[in-house]
C-alpha cells in the first residue's frame, strides 16, 4: 500500500520524460508563443506612445473645465507642487486673470463609500474656499451631495472644515443625511485642498523672508 | 450583389451570432444602454473580430496545435486594447460606459467562434466569417441599445424625445437587458420557426 502511493507521488512530481522530438516541438511552441506575445507588446507600446499624449489631455479636461467654472480667470496653469505632503490632492493649478493670481483651484479626490471622488476646489488669495465642485463620484444615493445647498455650505470658509450632523460652532457643515460617507469625502477634499493653498502661501513668505 | 445581399442576410438573420448562436451576451447586455455606447462598441467589435480573423488566419499554420487558443486569445486582446486605447484619446466620454465591458469582448465566446472560423481558412474567409459574427452582433446591438435608450430614458443620442415621466427606466438596467433580449430571442425564434414551416410546406 505504502509502497503504491510512493510510486504515484514520484510519478505525480517527476516530470514525464519527453523524448527528443517532444523536447524539440516544446521549444517550438514556447518561442513561437514568446514571439506573438512580444511583437503584441511591442506594437502596443507604440500605439500607446502615439496616444499618450491625447489620453492625457481628456483626464485632464473635466478638472480645467470644473476650474474654470469654480473660479472664472483667464488661465489655469498646472503648478509646481509637491502632491505627496498633503492628503487627498492631485494636482494644484493656478488662477491668473493677466499677470495677478486671483487663487488656485485644487483637483482633490477622496474615498467615497464604493469607488473613488473627484473634486475640484477653488481658492481664492486670502485662503477662503470661493466654491466646491463635484467632478466625477460613483452612482449612489451619494449623489445628493451634488446639490448646491451642501456644496455651498463651504464657501469662505478657511483653515480645517468639520463635517458633523448638526452645527455647534464655526468651521462645521451639516452633512446630507443619507450620504454621510459621500459627505465626508468632500470635507476632506476641502480640508487637502485648504491645507495645501496654505502651505503654498507658507513657502512664499518663506523666500520673500529670505529673499 | 445579390451574393452580398444574401450573405447579409444570412449573417444577421439565420446564423445571427447573438439571438441564434447566442454567443457574446455578457458585453450586448452591458453595453447597450445607450445608443451611442451601443453604436461605437458594436463597431469596436466588427472592426476586432475583422481584423483578428486576419491575423489569425496569416498565423494559423505557423502555430502549433498546443498553443493555439491562447495565441488567439493574445492577438483578440492586442485588438481590444488598440480599440480602447484609440476610444480613451479620441472618445473620453465613453470611458466610463464601457468600462470593463469592451475588454471582455476578448474573452466572449464571439472571439473564439471568429478565431475558430478564420483558422485554416482563406485570408478572405477569415474576414469575411469575422465580418458576418460582427454583422450580427452589430444589428443586434444597434437595436437593442435604441429601444432601450428610447424606452428607457426618453433620449435617443442624449436628445430628449420621450418626457421623462413615461420612461420606462427597468429597461436601462442590466436585468431589465436581460428580459427584453430574452424577448428578442422569443420572437426571433417564432418568427424563424414560422418562416421554416412555410418553406417546407412550399
Amino acid at each position: 500500500m505504502k509502497a503504491k502511493i510512493q510510486e504515484k507521488l514520484k510519478a505525480a512530481f517527476t516530470l514525464p520524460s519527453l523524448s527528443a522530438e517532444q523536447k524539440k516541438e516544446l521549444l517550438r511552441s514556447s518561442l513561437i508563443l514568446l514571439a506573438i506575445c512580444a511583437s503584441c507588446a511591442l506594437l502596443l507600446s507604440g500605439v500607446y506612445s502615439l496616444v499618450e499624449g491625447f489620453i492625457e489631455d481628456n483626464r485632464e479636461a473635466p478638472i480645467l473645465a470644473a476650474a474654470a467654472r469654480t473660479l472664472p480667470a483667464d488661465s489655469h496653469i498646472r503648478a509646481d507642487f509637491d502632491t505627496d505632503e498633503v492628503n487627498n490632492v492631485s494636482a494644484v493649478y493656478e488662477a491668473r486673470t493677466g499677470d495677478e493670481l486671483i487663487g488656485h483651484c485644487v483637483h482633490a479626490t477622496a474615498e467615497d463609500y464604493d469607488g473613488e471622488m473627484t473634486v475640484v476646489v477653488a481658492v481664492d488669495k486670502e485662503g477662503a474656499v470661493v466654491a466646491v465642485e463635484v467632478v466625477s463620484m460613483p452612482e449612489g444615493v451619494g449623489t445628493k451631495v451634488r446639490d448646491t445647498s451642501f456644496l455651498s455650505q463651504f464657501v469662505s470658509k478657511t483653515g480645517k472644515v468639520e463635517c458633523v450632523g448638526e452645527i455647534t460652532d464655526e468651521g462645521q457643515v451639516v452633512a446630507v443625511s443619507g450620504a454621510t460617507a459621500s459627505s465626508d469625502a468632500v470635507t476632506e477634499c476641502v480640508n487637502g485642498a485648504l491645507a495645501a493653498v496654505s502651505q503654498i502661501y507658507a513657502e512664499k513668505a518663506k523666500e520673500a523672508a529670505v529673499g | 450583389m445579390k451574393k452580398l445581399l444574401g450573405y447579409i442576410k444570412q449573417s444577421v438573420v439565420d446564423k445571427n451570432s447573438a439571438l441564434v448562436l447566442l454567443l457574446g451576451l455578457c458585453p450586448l447586455l452591458m453595453m447597450s444602454s445607450s445608443l451611442l455606447t451601443g453604436l461605437v462598441s458594436g463597431a469596436a467589435a466588427m472592426i476586432v473580430l475583422v481584423l483578428s480573423g486576419v491575423v489569425i488566419s496569416l498565423l494559423g499554420r505557423v502555430i502549433p496545435n498546443g498553443i493555439k487558443d491562447v495565441s488567439y486569445m493574445v492577438i483578440t486582446a492586442f485588438f481590444v486594447a488598440i480599440c480602447e486605447l484609440l476610444l480613451f484619446a479620441f472618445l473620453p466620454s465613453l470611458r466610463t460606459a464601457l468600462g470593463i465591458y469592451l475588454p471582455l469582448i476578448t474573452v466572449s465566446g464571439l472571439a473564439f467562434a471568429a478565431a475558430e472560423r478564420a483558422d485554416n481558412a482563406t485570408v478572405g474567409a477569415a474576414a469575411l466569417g469575422g465580418l458576418s459574427l460582427g454583422l450580427g452582433y452589430f444589428a443586434v446591438i444597434f437595436i437593442m441599445s435604441f429601444i432601450r435608450e428610447l424606452f428607457g430614458n426618453g433620449t435617443l443620442f442624449g436628445f430628449r424625445i420621450i418626457p421623462e415621466e413615461y420612461a420606462i427606466r427597468l429597461i436601462t438596467t442590466p436585468f431589465g437587458a436581460l428580459f427584453l433580449f430574452g424577448i428578442f430571442v422569443a420572437v426571433f425564434r417564432a418568427v424563424a420557426l414560422r418562416a421554416e414551416k412555410g418553406e417546407v410546406e412550399k
